[in-house]
């Protein structure tokens, strides 16, 4: 009879995995999850619905495999990979201990650790599965809100720079590695970056710059942006005329471990200069 | 019987390998080659050994244990691992004799903030 149980209690975690991770089918996988479900992973809000909300705010990218699963008593516990979940570019390994209670899960506990690609690996051997993941995963790329996290800080120096403390959020956003090409071979550092967006701050003390549209594609994020505000001070070569300009701004990122680690960027300052009348 | 057996070099290994740092006892319950898919320790015998020895006693509490067939899970709470309260789970896969051949786990050191009340364990 426990043999039967066992074997019941593993087939009821895999489907209810499969239901809800990767068919996210909502309705069906309310049969498998206790409404009164106890979560102890750290990153999941409490109860069934804590749960199917993050699901629900996950990119369709997100994907579940499962690998070696063990039954014993009441408790299920299944090895597994989460990828495309956009919370970062590693996949999660996870090991899922789930308790069962009249055929459906009612509490769980997680372990979740990233999952290293082969170089990064001293045994040799892929912590998941029979292979490693590729060293850019393209089956993870980044969502909308990932990449609006990552590039708010950069984007918040650019609005009244004089009052920000620039350096700190430029090294929240970005690699210390990270490079600023200007032209198609020209670029600064972050640090040179940190001086250039002081430097238009005093110039333009009342800039604003917003995000007008935001996309990702792979590891690239893709933003086009409004500059706005008053010279107070010479602007690129020209004298403050007491008029205001309103121009455009394309910025393409690439990422790598959570922060931008290069930009493109053209901005249209001739026609904000022709707007101020120099 | 078996898994008598198994629940048996489980508690060798945590009550007397981690908690009281006798890592000499270890070899004994494995069997070579002792595949390691744990990215932080090179493959085989030695390779565990090595780690074990760097990293002498570890303090730690085993939570659950699963035990299906060959395989063995253990759902752990180190308390202090890399400098860090550290939630683990090992899988310990056993021969027939019921030593060890292969290993994997995951680590993830308990977060500061949850988004639950329940605690990790």
């Amino acid at each position: 009879m426990e043999l039967t149980k066992v074997e019941k209690n593993k087939a009821l975690v895999l489907k209810a995995f499969e239901t809800l991770f990767n068919r996210r089918d909502y309705a069906a996988a309310e049969r498998y999850w206790s409404p009164n479900y106890i979560q102890h992973s750290a990153h999941i809000p409490t109860g069934r619905d804590g749960l199917f909300n993050l699901v629900k705010s996950a990119p369709a990218t997100m994907k579940y495999e499962h690998g070696a699963i063990v039954a014993d008593g009441d408790f299920v516990i299944v090895h597994g990979r989460f990828s495309g979940h956009g919370l970062g570019p590693a996949n999660w390994i996870a090991a899922d201990i789930c308790r069962i209670k009249d055929g459906v899960l009612v509490e769980h506990w997680d372990v979740l650790q990233d999952e290293v690609t082969k170089q990064e690996s001293k045994s040799g051997l892929p912590m998941f599965g029979t292979s490693f993941p590729e060293s850019d995963p393209a089956g993870a790329p980044l969502s909308i809100t990932t990449a609006r996290a990552i590039v708010s800080p950069l984007y918040e120096a650019l609005n009244q720079p004089a009052k920000k403390d620039v350096a700190a959020l430029l090294a929240q956003a970005c690699n210390s590695d990270y490079r600023s090409f200007h032209t198609n071979e020209e670029s600064v550092s972050r640090d040179e970056l940190t001086e250039i967006f002081k430097m238009i701050g005093a110039s333009v003390p009342d800039l604003r710059w917003t995000i007008e549209d935001i996309q990702t594609h792979g590891n690239q994020i893709l933003v086009r942006g409004k500059a706005t505000g008053i010279p107070t001070g010479e602007f690129w070569g020209a004298k403050p005329t007491g008029k205001s300009f309103n121009t455009m701004a394309i910025d393409i990122f690439t990422v790598k471990k959570g922060k931008l680690s290069t930009c493109y960027h053209v901005e249209n300052w001739v026609g904000a200069l022709q707007q101020i009348g120099k | 019987m078996k898994k008598d057996q198994i629940r048996k070099v489980i508690n060798v290994i945590y009550d007397q390998v981690f908690n009281q740092g006798q890592a000499d006892l270890y070899p004994d319950l494995v069997s070579g080659p002792y595949i390691q898919h744990n990215p932080l320790v090179p493959d085989g015998v030695a390779g565990v050994m090595g780690f074990l020895k760097q990293v002498g006693r570890l303090h730690c509490e085993v939570k659950r244990i699963a035990i299906d067939g060959d395989l063995a899970f253990v759902h752990v709470r180190y308390l202090n691992l890399f400098g860090k309260e550290t939630a683990g789970v090992d899988i310990f896969r056993f021969d027939d004799a019921g030593k060890i051949v292969e290993h994997w786990d995951g680590l993830q050191p308990v977060p500061a903030e949850s988004n639950n009340s329940n605690t990790m364990f």
